[in-house]
């Protein structure tokens, strides 16, 4: 009987436990599942400094990388070899499964895949609170999601340049690998449906507070004023144009014939973009910036380390005028900084700007933007016009200006607009090493611990082994 | 278990005893063969009657006997059982009782309530008991089981005071799941978890994030558990035994058995250790001529000047590796436990106080741990147990491990040329001008201590529901729980070198964790004996809960001499939460015939997890199993028994891998939420192991020989991969089940008495195991890898030719990562290679698991004195040797053309892929049983026996491995790649003087 009583007893405990259905949530992160329906405007803020975010995250690599090719910055880093090793070694020395290979490309992809989501978010937004979006609202939203892609796709080509990198159309196929003239068509493409969505827009804000470096252009299409998010679609316009126009001399060296219509393309794009020709500090700077505090969660400048960024020693000593005022900004050469030598590479000049943990880094600036112009109408045969460019940025550096005749040639004009490429947009962009290799003159970087610039990043090992390992584009 | 069924068995039959029919009077004594110690706490019984008792202090019992010849049967742990002769009228006997050295008479546990006799199991049987666990002083538990499981290899993690170790048996069972066996002490699961301490938020191994990664050197909690405390270590392999544990045990179950009480008089056991750890082996530094040196130094910012009088103060070549780590400071360990009791309640008690001393300042391993076991019989039919266990530790593990800061004290060393002097001068540290950081300095002032408080606590009770001489039919309620919290606080002060390096000087850490394992059961087990054989069936249901969550502040900018994280200018804050529930129910049955010749089983478990991408589902894991036994065979044979066995296990999901999680960041005062790289899998699976096993036992020789052979293959379907997600999807990983794996392996257990003469004995036990694991098959998801043309010359045109493949962990092709293929071992290391005709291609150049194991233990014992002494070979793999490629950039190595031409390899070969089998000798011991006189005039009239020992530990490594030492992973536990040496924590070697005492 008493075991009738027992064996009952744990029948019933074992049947109602079992018969309890436990399941435990993600209890740490909201997940994507959750966000497909948005449901109020908190949610489309949290989603939109994401985003942006997501971008912030890749600066470092996007600047770092690139301006080391480019004999701007030094990594002397006893904690890794590879930045010398791969950044300044032979052309194959960057392995496609180290951090430097696969450096720039997870990242931009991955706020391509988070704008998708965005614009999928805003497009399907009903009744949400405390007000529903604005058709107008909810284009401006999705004018910046596309802008940012195009941005991501620039990163990207840039570093990769004729590997190709892939266009994805956000579905889950593997989107084919696109040589470079395919991708900057696609750049360009995306860039028009932006600007469509931002003129739609009109004077209307997006529907939610941007970071502090991006405030300023807010407005989707201000009424009185390019610095806004269509002058800055435009203005990325006009830089894939600029790509696009000058790919001829890719391959060809600058003595070959630029593609115009893309050059005249790209003054028509900066035109409607918040380029803006005014030699001063103040003007120039106007531009979007991703900025660094110290605050609870927030991101510290990833260049705030002393103790291993040091400014490549040939920033000076190849020609850095005495009083350029960039120089003095970001290179620091004072005397107490003592020579630092790794791996047969030496240095004992350090970063100024960007060094602190709260030092803001340009996305794009007008400074950026008169420079193109330079390039551009020196692809037009336009060099009376393009040393006007470089004379603006000189001004503000507080440099004289330069005549047509201080160079002989029309080559020499746009060695001149590079020197000036390369202290306007030293520690912030890639652009000296993608214009070195743009105009057919990598090698003129110089060599470096023997050898000379590496011209691109591989696609990375575990982008090859999703394809088979087969990378050839189209 | 088994002491527990003797315990009931005792019991009963002393009630009986009591209504039998007294007949005649017999006294005797039981003695030890060999030394002639009286044996305490024996069971004797008369055979074929329910007349028995135990043996008391001095050996004697006495039993009042039926008439006429009888035989008795001498039991107890520890001794193989022995059957007597007892004359009609014969009044005292005298039992001369054998050690059961070879462990011939153990008894397996096959359940949650049920254990055969060794002789009778289906599996390979691993079993290591307490005395083999403490032959020598052991820092924590994993390193005491080293060498000495065919099939069980553990790894240290690096040479860090207060453990960390990986536990492997039969081979990587698992690519992305757990890797670590699960443990059981006394019938209850206790985590084994790592919390990950957080040095990342100085060393910044991951990058631009200061919270905890898996390059932080974390311990496995296994480390807690007191050795002193453990009765018996039982190790079930694989899926074959362990499926009876389910959806977690296909890494093997370790099951820990603590030492339990024993009805009489109050007995002690006192050890005292005293020793010291010292730096065992050196990695040593390029000497440099003055004229090298200030080559060097002038490059670095030095004058000649300061360079000539650093070379003199240096004398040429300072030390730094023995600057560091040159501590020998005293270590202790104090262990002292009782155990007593009357028939109706027995009790085990111990409590132990040690540290083990670092061999660098500001490290070492305390531990303080205190644990009772309590055995009652409430009732004639009920029978209760209630263990309490705690556990304080406080491991100081200082820094090491790859870093991106230069502040590893390794990287630091390998950055600085050894002619200059970073010693300080009036309390003053010098600016180390070659690298970010002066080791010294950061040594000297870094404390990093981890503590932790453990509290495991188990209640088991027993009711015999059922009790015929036919049948049985007991039922069992087990609970408990393991509770820890964990804290870790990490102070870097503002004034070391490299803290102004970020800009914001000082930093300071608090992370806490609190993890709760709870689990309960209830079983019943029937047992069915007609004639000649018995039948036993067990359900039970199960279960089990589990959680963690580990929070960490981490500040930096931190105003000088401050401890509060609150006193820090910049904070970041990590949260984690973990919370699984498991439920399983299972069924066993066991038939043991044909005079105990034959034992069948068959089990099946049915479980579901919280962490399933289907919750709700029950996952099935049946078992079977068969063991003949053949006895009285030729050649000296005395039995033989054959065996097979095959079995099912599981082993989960990760906990996130359902989701696909929004990283939540916080930009310019917003809170922000990004997309992960992470692609959730909400149809994620247990991965499931079948495993077939079969193997011969042999005893000979008069049990003085014993051989197990066993083979086995296990097959791991519906694989847990983190795989690589093509990045362009936006996507760097996802989750899935898919693919095969296999592990074939021999493992070979022998022991012998060769020598067993009198006072003289020879014991020998030998280990020796084989595995070869291979990946049958992955899932069409996966690429394939660019391999190389049959003609060996050229890459392979077409790709579809290729196995499919993924590499995963490490850090670079150019160094050695591992690769997960196709054809090829789940822990090979995949490097860089040119073909001849110059294209490139990452292949195969080694792998980290070795061809074989081997260990070998012998213990002489002659009269009082012991030498006792274990090796452990581990022959063919390989590590990533970076520590050594850190030397070769810093241009420190010692020999500066080697690491020229490494450096010019690199890329084009795999220079850092090194060979390093190594032969070690884990344990010594030199030991001296005082003579009983001597004990008694030196401890007072109540020592039984008191002996003292010599003994060291990791005393001898041979190896042609150039880093520090062989055994050593940068990521902890993990399945693949491992064996990445990035300036780890350097081994010791340790010496113990050690006093015992019984009384």
């Amino acid at each position: 009987m008493k075991t009738i009583r027992f064996l009952a007893a744990a029948v019933t405990l074992v049947t109602i436990a079992a018969c309890s259905e436990p399941t435990v949530p993600n209890l740490n992160n909201p997940t994507e599942e959750e966000l497909n329906a948005i449901t109020d405007r908190s949610q489309i803020q949290s989603l939109a400094t994401g985003l942006l975010d997501s971008d912030r995250q890749t600066q470092f690599n996007y600047v770092f990388f690139p301006e080391m090719i480019a004999r701007d910055i030094l990594r002397l880093d006893n904690s890794d070899p590879r930045y010398i090793e791969g950044l300044l070694g032979a052309p194959t020395d960057v392995s496609p499964s180290g951090f430097l290979g696969s450096g720039v490309w997870a990242g931009p992809y991955a706020t391509i895949r988070g704008a998708n989501l965005f614009i999928t978010g805003i497009k399907n937004a009903g009744a949400i609170t405390p007000a529903p979006l604005s058709d107008k609202e909810k284009s401006a939203a999705i004018g910046l999601a596309q802008t940012v892609k195009a941005l991501e796709y620039l990163r990207l080509i840039e570093l990769r340049d004729n590997n190709g990198i892939p266009v994805t159309t956000g579905g889950d196929a593997l989107a084919p690998i696109r040589c470079k003239p395919a991708v900057y068509a696609a750049i360009s493409a995306l860039l028009d449906s932006a600007i469509t969505d931002l003129t739609t827009a009109g004077a209307t804000s997006v529907p939610f507070t941007m970071p502090a470096g991006w405030a300023a252009f807010s407005v989707a299409d201000a009424a009185n004023s390019r610095t806004d998010l269509l002058g800055l679609a435009e203005a990325y316009k006009a830089k894939v144009e600029m790509y696009r126009g000058f790919l001829p001399l890719n391959s060809g060296g600058p003595t070959v014939a630029p593609t115009t219509a893309n050059l005249q393309a790209a003054l028509t794009a900066l035109d409607a973009s918040f380029y803006n020709p005014v030699g001063t500090r103040a003007a120039l700077d106007v531009g979007i910036f991703h900025t660094y505090t110290t605050g609870a969660g927030e991101t510290v400048n990833p260049f705030s380390d002393k103790s291993v960024n040091y400014a490549n020693m040939k920033v000076i000593l190849e020609g850095a005028e005495p009083g350029d005022l960039r120089v003095q900004a970001k290179v620091d050469t004072s005397s107490t900084i003592a020579l630092k030598t790794v791996q047969g590479d030496s240095s004992r000049f350090q970063l100024k700007q960007p060094s602190l943990p709260t030092d803001p880094i340009a996305v794009l600036r007008n400074e950026e933007l008169v420079l193109i112009r330079a390039e551009v109408l020196w692809g037009l045969n336009r060099d009376a016009e393009a040393l006007q460019m470089i004379n603006l940025v000189r001004q503000a550096a507080g440099l004289p200006a330069k005549a047509l005749t201080d160079f002989p040639t029309h080559g020499d004009v746009l060695r001149g607009i590079l020197k000036e490429v390369r202290y306007s947009m030293l520690f912030e962009s890639d652009k000296r090493w993608v214009d070195y290799r743009m105009f057919g003159i990598l090698t003129e970087l110089g060599k470096e611990v023997g050898n000379d610039p590496i011209a691109r990043l591989p696609i990375p090992q575990a982008e090859a082994d999703a394809r088979n390992n087969v990378l050839t584009c189209s | 278990m088994q002491r527990f069924t003797l315990a009931v068995a005792a019991l009963l039959l002393l009630g009986s005893a009591q209504a039998a029919s007294a007949q005649r009077r017999l006294t005797g004594v039981v003695t030890e063969a060999g030394t002639g110690v009286p044996v305490v706490s024996a069971t004797v019984t008369v055979v074929g009657s329910t007349i028995g008792t135990h043996t008391g202090d001095d050996g004697r019992f006495v039993l009042t006997l039926p008439s006429g010849p009888q035989t008795l049967r001498v039991r107890r742990i520890g001794y193989r059982v022995q059957d007597v002769a007892v004359g009609a009228d014969q009044a005292d006997v005298t039992v001369s009782f054998a050690r059961d050295v070879l462990q011939l008479e153990a008894q397996v546990i096959t359940g949650a309530v049920t254990s055969v006799a060794r002789a009778n199991a289906a599996n390979d049987v691993a079993q290591v008991t307490g005395d083999q666990l403490n032959r020598a002083p052991t820092p924590t538990l994993e390193n005491a089981l080293q060498a000495k499981i065919a099939g069980a290899t553990v790894t240290t993690n690096s040479g860090a005071p207060g453990g960390g170790a990986q536990f492997r048996i039969r081979g990587a069972s698992s690519i992305l799941g757990n890797s670590d066996p699960l443990i059981v002490v006394d019938g209850v699961i206790v985590s084994n978890q790592v919390v990950q301490p957080g040095t990342n938020a100085v060393l910044q191994a991951i990058r631009n994030t200061s919270e905890a990664s898996n390059q932080d050197n974390g311990t496995n909690r296994l480390a807690d558990l007191n050795p002193n405390d453990i009765e018996n270590i039982e190790i079930l392999k694989g899926a074959s035994a362990a499926s009876i544990y389910g959806s977690r045990a296909s890494n093997g179950v370790v099951l820990i058995t603590t030492k339990r009480g024993t009805s009489g008089a109050p007995t002690f056991a006192l050890t005292q250790r005293l020793g010291t750890f010292a730096l065992s082996n050196k990695i040593g530094s390029r000497h440099f001529t003055l004229a090298e040196a200030t080559t060097v130094g002038t490059k670095n910012g030095l004058t000649a000047a300061q360079v000539a009088a650093n070379y003199a103060q240096c004398n040429g070549f300072c030390d730094y590796e023995e600057e560091l780590y040159g501590n020998k400071d005293l270590s202790y360990e104090t262990a002292l436990s009782s155990r007593g009791g009357n028939p109706t309640v027995q009790y085990f008690a111990s409590g132990l106080v040690k540290r083990d001393a670092g061999i660098a300042p500001n490290s070492g391993y305390n531990k303080q741990s205190a644990l009772m076991n309590v055995n009652t019989n409430l009732t004639p039919r009920w029978t209760a147990s209630l263990k309490m266990n705690v556990i304080h530790s406080r491991a100081e593990r200082s820094l090491s491990n790859n870093d991106n800061t230069n502040v590893t004290p390794y990287f630091a060393i390998a950055s600085t040329p050894s002619f200059f002097d970073l010693r300080p001068r009036d309390g003053l540290y010098p600016v180390n001008p070659f690298t970010s950081s002066n080791p010294l300095q950061t040594l000297a002032f870094i404390k990093s201590p981890e503590d932790v408080w453990r509290q495991i606590s188990s209640v088991r009770t027993d009711y015999s529901l059922i009790n015929t001489e036919r049948q049985q039919l007991v039922a069992n309620v087990t609970g408990g729980l393991d509770h820890f919290d964990e804290t870790y606080s990490l102070s870097s002060p503002r004034t070391l070198q490299y803290e102004p390096n970020d800009a914001l000087p000082g930093t300071l850490t608090y992370l806490a964790g609190t993890s709760v394992f709870g689990n309960g059961g209830i079983a019943l087990s029937h047992t069915y004996r007609p004639a000649s054989m018995s039948f036993t069936t067990s359900a039970g249901f199960q279960h089990e809960y589990r959680s963690l969550r580990v929070a960490n502040i981490i500040t930096k900018d931190v105003v000088a001499g401050q401890t509060n994280t609150q006193r820090g200018a910049s904070k970041e804050i990590s949260d984690t939460l973990a919370l699984q529930v498991d439920q399983a129910m299972y069924v066993q049955e066991e038939w043991l015939g044909l005079n105990e010749n034959v034992l069948l089983t068959a089990a099946v478990r049915g479980q579901r997890s919280t962490v399933n991408g289907d919750p709700h589902t029950y996952y099935l894991f049946p078992k079977a199993g068969a063991s003949y036994r053949f006895r009285s065979l030729p050649f000296k044979t005395d039995e033989l028994k054959l065996r097979v066995a095959y079995g099912a296990a599981g082993n989960p999901p990760l906990l996130d891998s359902p989701f696909t999680p929004l990283t939540g960041t916080v930009y310019s005062g917003q809170n922000g939420l990004a997309v992960g790289a992470r692609r959730g899998n909400s149809e994620i699976k247990p991965e499931r192991q079948t495993e077939l096993e079969g193997g011969v036992d042999i005893t000979m020789l008069d049990a003085r020989a014993t051989l197990s052979l066993t083979g086995y293959r296990r097959t791991i379907t519906d694989l847990l991969l983190r795989v690589n997600d093509a990045p362009s999807k936006g996507f760097i990983q996802r989750d899935i089940n898919g693919g095969k794996m296999r592990n074939t392996g021999i493992e070979i257990t022998a022991g012998a008495t060769p020598i067993q003469s009198g006072p003289v004995s020879l014991v020998s036990n030998l280990t020796f195991s084989r595995n070869v694991g291979k990946i049958v098959s992955l899932p069409d998801l996966i690429g394939r890898i660019a391999c190389v043309a049959p003609n060996g010359q050229t890459l392979e045109p077409d790709t579809n030719k290729c196995p499919r493949g993924f590499q995963t962990g490490g850090f670079d092709a150019a160094f050695g990562v591992g690769r997960i293929e196709e054809g090829a071992s789940p822990t090979q290391i995949v490097a860089s290679d040119t073909l001849p005709d110059g294209s490139a291609v990452i292949r195969k150049w080694g792998d980290t698991e070795p061809d074989f194991s081997l260990g070998l233990a012998n213990n002489l014992t002659i009269g009082g004195l012991r030498l006792y002494g274990l090796l452990d070979w581990r022959h063919g793999f390989k590590v990533v040797n970076l520590t050594q490629l850190i030397y070769d950039a810093g241009g420190t190595w010692k020999d500066p053309a080697a690491s020229g031409e490494r450096l010019g390899a690199l890329g084009t070969t795999a220079p850092y892929v090194q060979s390093a089998s190594f032969l070690k000798l884990r344990e010594v011991t030199l030991a001296y049983a005082l003579p009983r006189s001597w004990a008694r005039r030196a401890f007072g009239g109540r020592a039984d026996n008191a002996s003292i020992e010599l003994s060291g530990r990791n005393l001898l490594t041979w190896t042609n491995y150039e880093g520090l030492d062989p055994e050593v992973s940068n990521f902890g536990n993990q399945n693949v790649a491992r064996n990445q040496d990035v300036a780890p924590f350097p081994p010791s070697r340790s010496y113990f003087l050690s006093l015992n005492v019984n009384f």
